[in-house]
């Protein structure tokens, strides 16, 4: 049984050089030398055929387990120099993690506050059934005063100081509107009630101070509807305050005022404090204007060929620079227009700041 | 209009506080702009007696004085020289606001030494311009007092803003009903007396018949001779001065008093200055008038005026003139009381740039049966102060007020507002407010009062009830539900417009807003600048300019914010620019200008890639991306390279649609053009021209089609062509892919090479081509065979030689 005894020794003697093998170079000489064609292994596997069938089951038998055993083993021991040889690695590679990197694109680019703020206020009316309407910034006479029951001479035309253009037909003044509202005489013209609109953009002022540039932005409202009322107006009003200022209660004061479009016309002042120097939205220390707002003026609705004891509906109006002004805390009006880089990184909006009902209008 | 709580309650009996007044003046429509309480203003000041006075260690001219204040004993450092122990003075603690010297008075240390507080001069109180030392009081003056026990601090004043259809509350009498009707006291009655007429008036008054007949106008007059103008009473100055008018002789006082007290705009005329005969007539086109302003004024004959022989005496209604003025020496007055045309006040004030106090309300309109009254009570007053002996009243024209009976049923205010008001309460807020009512069963019949020209129709009734009992009273009620379901709010161009706006700021632009007008010279530059887009009365010559285009005003900011030492910029806008008058001819564009190293894009110049300026790549890769994101594929429009004049004709591209329809321009802005705006170094800019992006067809499915995957593996050849410098990249690529556009799925340019090896009119270009198999897996002739035909097609089109 010499050979069984060999065959202890052959083992114990691959074995302990696998084990004692530091590479995988040397691994793989280890597995040429006993697994491969010439091998150790495989040359005893040859000499199996010249075996006894009882020798042969015996020795087979062992040789086999052999075989597996060294198999293993070389296996094993690979997955160990494999892994020692990635650990050797890394530890060999390393970077100054802390080098410092560049912004990207999205972090570059701003939205305008003013931009930012139409965004929030269409996502606010557009989720109560309001259309956004648009009409063009170089206005007709009729359309920016007559039709909205401001006559030539009448006082009212002078609250507000008129950009004039020339014009061909002296009966047609062209001037920049000096509000939005000819937005709601363009849309009664060309739509049926019941209608529900806002209608924001740019708006012209011959005026400039602090508070006062020549150019600035309004949004208005328009409901034409059955139902409509000053109940109905004094609840668009609110929620619109208190989810554009992401507040759950705010005090609003609807105060008795006089617009040429609206009978009876309210303005609308909101509740503020003051915490330190700042302004904020929300408690009573003093009120704060916002908006104008009434009833559609009768006279409006017979310019525009509907029956007012027929036809009924309110409007609003009101400043998106104001009121993102007060939202954001900007202070200088000026600015806004300004395209001063430092400013517009500071207040502007990244391009990702979607606002949305259901993922809060800022964040 | 301002007014004081004293004057107010000339004709209001009320017991309310100052503070209730001003709450319901807003509540009722008489908006408060400011009030001004003299006593809160001095509510921190109060008598003190100095205890000791002793030399300040450190400063000559300084003592440390010892006060027995409200506030128990305290330390104080002072520099005047008369103070001394035992005087009373006037004490601002810390914390105190010193109007004098708009500051907040704070706890200091002053060369070492603690002062609490501050020993003040009426100066520094803003009581008088005193500042040789501080105030002293009367010995008796008790510690802790307020000063307003020893100084006239004068009235609460209040400010209120007056709508233009709410002339009656440009009186204080107007107020004071406003007040009554919404429960706030009860308006004392004045009883207006008529003076006996002692004297026959001497002077004749005639009225143009044809004016008198196109215009609503009325005139009264009275002569009141023997009166001795002198200063005026001390209270009738002081009511003037607290709302900011200056006092200049009994009778001009007075017409400005009635004009604030009663809404009743008088003029008093020198009777030995006019002349005998006077006509209300229109002015001839040479007449000029040197007004009460001291302006003279050119005339035509648009003009009222009240004149006489020598000409106008005033322009009615807005301004008198100098020649026939009342003067501290006038013997004999005329007084004038007239209603003028609204509508002719209103121009020839604006026409003449001329805002009176007189004017404002005339055109506003004033009260048509308070004209003689207003005489009566003016007599009164100079009679008073003045004496004399008056004439009969004569009266001109005849003005008909437009007030007409409104038929009005109270379930108007529940349409309207949204809640019921019984009749009752109606008729009585009507009836306080001066209204007449007359109560038909069904309707109330009723007639505004003469002081209101804005009353025209039900639903004015329905302001002044709500005005009345209270805004408060509306209760909110939810929008129903739109049943009209849409599925987009939003239009194309808004849509564009919105997601437009973040496509830019994501490639690390900064959204400007900036001005719709600009200088003319830019307008110019950029393509615009017609006279009929230019604004008659531009607020400055820089503002004068519709603009044809955002790059101006981009490339203007740019340069500011250049000069503020800014370096690499990339600013966008998306706004309208006009190339007409008409509403179509108002466009959106998205326009945007990069200057500077291209950061964020690869050219930051940092440790890991080195510095690059932007070039005009950068501004192409911002135009498709843009139209990318906009749903435009690159097949659906041309790149071609007319651009307009202010691109570098060399480094600038036109996306277009068919011949006619322009996209959008992008490119190097044109050195000369850079130069202009004073920069230098490559400008890069771009207009996209969203109106003229093609609308989306609307699909009629939303399915994306089937996904189809080829087991079949791509191959890709390289190819490096030699072609003419003239040739477009473009072209090649296209001629490749038109080979077979089933087979090459992408030719992709991976480098230009001039230089070595190839002729200096020459350029390499190498492109890599990716082909699909269809079928089966290309085989080696196969794919031979393909390669051979592109360098065939590429040579034979474009002259190309495969580069060896």
């Amino acid at each position: 049984m010499g050979k069984i005894q060999d065959l202890i020794i052959l083992e114990k003697d691959i074995i302990d050089n696998i084990e004692k093998s530091l590479s995988l170079s040397d691994i793989e000489k280890i597995r040429i030398s006993s697994m491969g064609k010439k091998g150790a292994v495989s040359l005893l596997m040859r000499e199996l055929g010249t075996m006894s069938p009882e020798d042969k089951k015996d020795y087979g038998s062992k040789l086999n387990n052999l075989k597996n055993v060294i198999n293993n083993k070389i296996n094993e021991k690979q997955t160990i120099l494999e892994d020692l040889g990635i650990e050797k690695l890394v530890a060999d590679e390393k970077v100054d993690i802390t080098l410092p990197l560049q912004k990207t694109t999205l972090e570059l680019g701003r939205i305008h506050p003013v931009s930012q703020v139409m965004d929030e206020i269409s996502e606010i009316f557009s989720d109560m059934g309001f259309a956004i309407a648009e009409g063009p910034d170089i206005e007709d006479d009729y359309h920016n005063f007559s039709a909205l029951n401001i006559p030539e001479s009448h006082p009212a035309r002078q609250m507000v100081d008129t950009f004039y253009l020339p014009s061909d037909d002296e009966n047609k003044a062209l001037v920049l509107r000096t509000h939005t509202s000819p937005v709601q005489i363009r849309t009664m013209i060309s739509e049926k009630p019941p209608i529900r609109m806002i209608a924001p953009g740019r708006t012209y002022r011959s005026d400039s101070d602090q508070t006062h540039t020549p150019m600035f932005h309004q949004v208005e409202g328009l409901v034409i509807d059955n139902d409509a009322n000053m109940g109905q107006l004094k609840w668009c009003l609110e929620e619109f305050c208190k989810i554009f200022f992401e507040i759950n209660s705010i005090n609003m004061r609807f105060r008795p005022s006089y617009f040429p479009f609206t009978e009876p016309s309210l303005e609308v002042d909101i509740g503020c404090s003051k915490v330190g120097n700042e302004l904020k939205i929300g408690g009573n220390d003093q009120w704060l204007e916002v908006l104008g707002s009434g009833m559609v003026h009768p006279q409006v609705l017979r310019n525009v060929n509907l029956d007012p004891d027929v036809y009924k509906g309110f409007a609003f109006g009101m400043g998106i620079d104001r009121l993102a002004m007060l939202k954001y805390g900007m202070s200088d009006l000026r600015s806004f227009f300004d395209a001063d880089l430092r400013w517009l990184k500071h207040y502007g909006f990244k391009c990702l700041d979607i606002p949305s009902l259901s993922g809060g209008l800022s964040k | 209009m301002k007014f004081t709580i004293p004057w107010l309650k000339e004709h209001l009996d009320t017991e309310c506080s100052s503070e209730e007044i001003l709450e319901k003046l807003n509540m009722i429509g008489l908006e408060v702009e400011s009030f001004n309480n003299p006593k809160k203003l001095y509510e921190d000041f109060s008598v003190c007696e100095v205890l000791s006075v002793e030399k300040h260690p450190d400063a000559d001219k300084l003592n440390k004085c010892l006060l027995n204040t409200k506030n128990g004993h305290i330390e104080v450092i002072c520099g005047a020289n008369n103070v001394r122990v035992g005087m009373k003075a006037v004490f601002a603690p810390v914390g105190a606001y010193i109007p004098g010297l708009d500051i907040y008075l704070k706890s200091t240390k002053i060369r070492g030494i603690q002062s609490n507080g501050m020993l003040v001069s009426e100066k520094e109180l803003l009581l008088s311009d005193e500042h040789d030392g501080i105030i002293e009081l009367d010995n008796k003056a008790e510690v802790g007092l307020l000063i307003d026990n020893f100084f006239d601090l004068g009235d609460e004043v209040i400010e209120i803003g007056v709508t233009p259809n709410r002339s009656d509350a440009l009186g204080v009498n107007g107020i004071a009903r406003d007040l009554s009707a919404s429960g706030i006291g009860s308006i004392k009655q004045s009883v207006i007396n008529e003076v006996k007429e002692k004297i026959i008036c001497d002077k004749s008054f005639f009225i143009d018949p044809i004016l008198g007949k196109e215009e609503n106008i009325t005139a009264s007059f009275r002569l009141i001779k023997n009166v001795n103008n002198v200063e005026s009473p001390k209270w009738l100055k002081d009511r003037l001065k607290s709302i900011g008018l200056r006092p200049i002789s009994s009778l001009v006082d007075i017409t400005n008093y009635l004009t604030f007290d009663s809404c009743r705009p008088l003029h008093v005329f020198d009777a030995d200055k006019i002349g005998k005969d006077i006509y209300i007539r229109k002015a001839t086109s040479e007449e000029k008038i040197l007004a009460l302003d001291d302006n003279q004024y050119n005339l035509d004959t648009s003009v009222t005026v009240i004149a006489d022989e020598q000409g106008a005496d005033s322009i009615a209604g807005i301004i008198g003139g100098i020649r026939t003025s009342c003067e501290i020496d006038t013997k004999n007055v005329l007084i004038e009381s007239a209603i003028w045309d609204k509508i002719n006040i209103a121009k020839t004030g604006r026409k003449l740039g001329i805002i009176t106090d007189a004017r404002y309300r005339f055109e506003r309109g004033v009260d048509p049966d308070f004209i003689t009254s207003g005489i009566e009570i003016a007599t009164k007053m100079i009679q008073d102060i003045c004496g004399g002996e008056v004439s009969e009243i004569i009266s001109l024209g005849k003005y008909e007020s437009g007030n007409k009976i409104i038929n009005f049923n109270v379930s108007e205010i529940e349409r309207l507002v949204g809640i019921s008001v019984n009749k009752e309460s109606v008729v009585e807020i009507l009836d306080k407010l001066g209204f007449e009512v007359t109560d038909t069963n069904e309707n109330l019949a009723i007639k505004a009062p003469s002081w209101r020209h804005d009353i025209s129709e039900k639903a004015c009734i329905v302001e002044e009830i709500i005005r009345i009992i209270g805004t408060d009273r509306i209760q909110s009620k939810p929008l129903t539900k739109n049943t009209k379901i849409k599925t987009k709010i939003l239009s194309n161009i808004q849509n564009r417009r919105r997601v437009g706006r973040r496509a830019l700021a994501s490639r690390g632009m900064v959204e400007a807003i900036t001005w719709s007008f600009i200088p003319h010279n830019h307008a110019i530059i950029f393509g615009g600048g017609q006279k009929q887009l230019q604004l008659i009365n531009p607020i400055s010559s820089e503002l004068n300019t519709m603009r044809p285009s955002l790059l101006p005003n981009l490339i203007a900011a740019m340069k500011r914010n250049h000069d503020r030492g800014l370096r690499d910029i990339s600013l966008f806008e998306l706004g309208q620019c006009y190339k007409g008058v008409n509403p179509d001819d108002q466009v959106d564009n998205a326009t945007g200008i990069r200057f500077g190293n291209a950061l964020g894009m690869g050219g930051s110049g940092d440790w890991r890639e080195p510095k690059r300026e932007y070039n005009v790549f950068d501004v192409k890769e911002d135009v498709i991306t843009l139209l990318s994101v906009l749903g435009i594929s690159e097949n659906k429009y041309q790149l071609t390279t007319e651009t307009p004049p202010w691109y570098h004709p060399g480094k600038s591209g036109v996306l277009r649609q068919g011949p006619k329809k322009i996209i959008a321009y992008f490119g190097e802005i044109h050195p000369r053009v850079t130069k202009e705006f004073g920069l230098s170094g490559p400008l890069l800019g771009f207009e996209v021209m969203l109106n003229n992006i093609p609308d989306l067809k609307n699909k009629l499915s939303l399915s994306r089609g089937k996904f189809h995957l080829s087991d079949l593996m791509s191959v890709s050849r390289d190819f490096a062509f030699v072609v003419d410098e003239e040739i477009n990249a473009d072209k090649l690529i296209k001629i490749i892919k038109n080979i077979d556009q089933k087979i090459i799925s992408e030719v992709k340019l991976f480098d230009i090479y001039r230089g070595k090896n190839i002729d200096s009119n020459k350029k390499s270009i190498a492109v890599e081509v990716k082909m699909q198999p269809e079928k089966l897996t290309f085989t080696d002739q196969e794919i031979d065979a393909i390669s051979s035909q592109i360098i065939k097609e590429v040579s034979n089109s474009l002259g190309a030689v495969l580069r060896s």
